[in-house]
């Protein structure tokens, strides 16, 4: 497959991923670079090893070998104080949402920013950064709500909202769509455009949802047998003649 | 046969996970930043909780002790003796150790369930995210406030369960409170006393730490959490009887009951 042509220095670079869980080689030497600014959609089928390699990009999952540069610092050889600096550069959201039950809506968004003492200097600061990221995802009237009150549709919005909340460079998503009704997936999906538009972030996207990656990809990558199988944008990717390739946009 | 061995090996497997588990929490607690504000609303959600349990707990405990330790005290013509055995034993023994049980059922449980549930809901990995050490903000908390919590829930159901005592005492054997409550201060010592408060926080301590070390470690989804909950009882009422057995034979030893 053609690869992308460019310039650009890359923000989030993977070279020869290696993850093995016992017998089970989940990735063989999976390479990948984010550019600034654009949407990456990585596609792959369950248990293709999508989720493990999102999580090893911001140290939740340790590899068995390669590297990983983020902003061109190796992730691996960060201390804790270091690595969560650069986390604070990197907005997560996570398949299931992973809001805080025991919290509210507000208390999870002020969550991340209690490490963050130099943006939450007042109370002011913190209730308009609060504020703000809710706007963003039209759910201020959410804010004293507990997350077991919303919907599964809000409860991803909140988790948006939260990973937003610190102003990151990168956005991760681990399946941003699944679980939910197509409407709500198709609203999240603007969402995640819009957020894009406004902060003028990287977003790395973990799915397998078609839809979800010919709306939102500049760029597309099949993880298939652990490697990046075929690379390149949805059109190219959607007409490809390669059986393996095909199989994902069959239906 | 091979199959016990792989019990075995299992067994000695999870104690070695939790001596790391257990040294671990030494090696953050005393490192900074300090998670005041999570260790006061654990505290206060534990203590506060547990409070109503531990009291009806005790009252009956002191009750029942007494009604059914009254008739073989008459037969013996010893029933002025009943402010201090019922003391004595309650203070050194049966109040630590009943409520110990109640509190790994009502808190180890919970703590258990609560992060196997954040656990498998990833809500213990977006807390990695935010930068916060969820092993700091989560389980060093709990354990710390399970340690400070127990002690105090003992003492007060210690006190209540000798409350119940007078009352079967007064109306039984028309023993006046003040009575009762000399004779309970004059047959206690700090021997009995001390170790016995001493224990309450190992035992407050072996709760938070397996309540945490199950949930912490939950796996296998939704049926992990209730088994997370369910291990974190029963593995912490047998720690609980063997912290019992080690405190007795060293109180035996430096304090010869």
């Amino acid at each position: 497959m053609k690869q992308l042509i460019t310039n650009k220095h890359p923000v989030l670079e993977i070279k020869d991923l290696n993850i093995s869980f016992g017998d089970n080689h989940v990735l063989n030497g999976f390479n990948l670079k984010l550019y600034d600014g654009e949407n990456l959609v990585v596609m792959g089928k369950s248990g293709s090893g999508k989720s493990v390699m999102i999580k090893c990009l911001v140290g939740l999952m340790a590899a068995d070998g390669g590297t990983i540069k983020i902003r061109d610092f190796d992730i691996v050889s960060l201390g804790r104080k270091e690595l969560d600096v650069l986390r604070s550069e990197i907005g997560f959201l996570f398949q299931g949402s992973a809001l805080y039950d025991s919290m509210t809506v507000r208390e999870n968004l002020e969550f991340p920013l209690r490490r963050n003492k130099d943006k939450m200097r007042t109370q002011q600061t913190l209730d308009e950064l609060v504020i703000e990221a809710l706007e963003n995802v039209g759910l201020v009237n959410a804010i004293d709500l507990m997350p077991s009150e919303l919907s599964g549709g809000m409860k991803r919005r909140v988790a948006l909202a939260r990973a937003l909340i610190l102003k990151p460079k990168i956005i991760l998503y681990d399946e941003p769509t699944t679980g939910l009704d197509p409407i709500t997936a198709k609203e999240i999906i603007q969402l995640m455009r819009s957020i894009q538009k406004t902060y003028h972030t990287s977003s790395l996207i973990i799915t397998h949802d078609v839809d979800c990656a010919r709306v939102i990809s500049n760029r597309m990558i099949l993880l298939i047998d652990g490697i990046n199988y075929a690379e390149g944008t949805y059109a190219e990717l959607s007409s490809s003649n390669d059986p393996k390739v095909k199989a994902f946009f069959k239906n | 046969m091979n199959s016990l061995m792989v019990k075995i090996k299992h067994f000695f497997e999870e104690v070695g996970d939790i001596t790391y588990f257990a040294i671990r929490f030494f090696k953050e607690v005393f490192t900074a930043p300090f998670e005041w504000k999570e260790l006061i609303k654990q505290c206060y959600q534990m203590g506060n909780r547990s409070f109503f349990l531990v009291g009806v707990t005790g009252f009956i405990l002191g009750l029942v002790f007494t009604l059914q330790s009254r008739p073989t005290l008459l037969e013996f013509g010893a029933a002025s003796w009943m402010p201090s055995m019922v003391s004595i034993s309650i203070v050194r023994e049966i109040g630590p150790v009943i409520i110990a049980l109640i509190c790994a059922g009502r808190i180890g449980s919970g703590i258990g369930a609560e992060l196997g549930s954040m656990k498998v809901s990833e809500q213990i990995d977006a807390m990695e995210v935010s930068g916060t050490n969820p092993f700091k903000y989560l389980v060093v908390t709990r354990i710390l406030a399970t340690t400070l919590m127990l002690p105090l829930l003992i003492i007060m159901g210690d006190a209540i369960a000798l409350l119940g005592s007078a009352i079967i005492e007064n109306l039984k054997g028309e023993v006046s409170y003040l009575l009762y409550f000399n004779k309970v201060f004059d047959a206690l010592k700090f021997s009995d006393v001390i170790p016995a408060t001493v224990k309450s926080f190992f035992f407050g301590f072996a709760i938070g730490l397996v309540g945490c070390y199950k949930g912490y470690n939950c796996s296998k989804g939704t049926v992990g959490v209730g088994e997370a909950s369910n291990a974190a009882v029963v593995y912490t009422s047998m720690l609980l009887f063997v912290i019992d057995f080690i405190a007795v034979f060293l109180t035996d030893i430096f304090f010869e009951i």
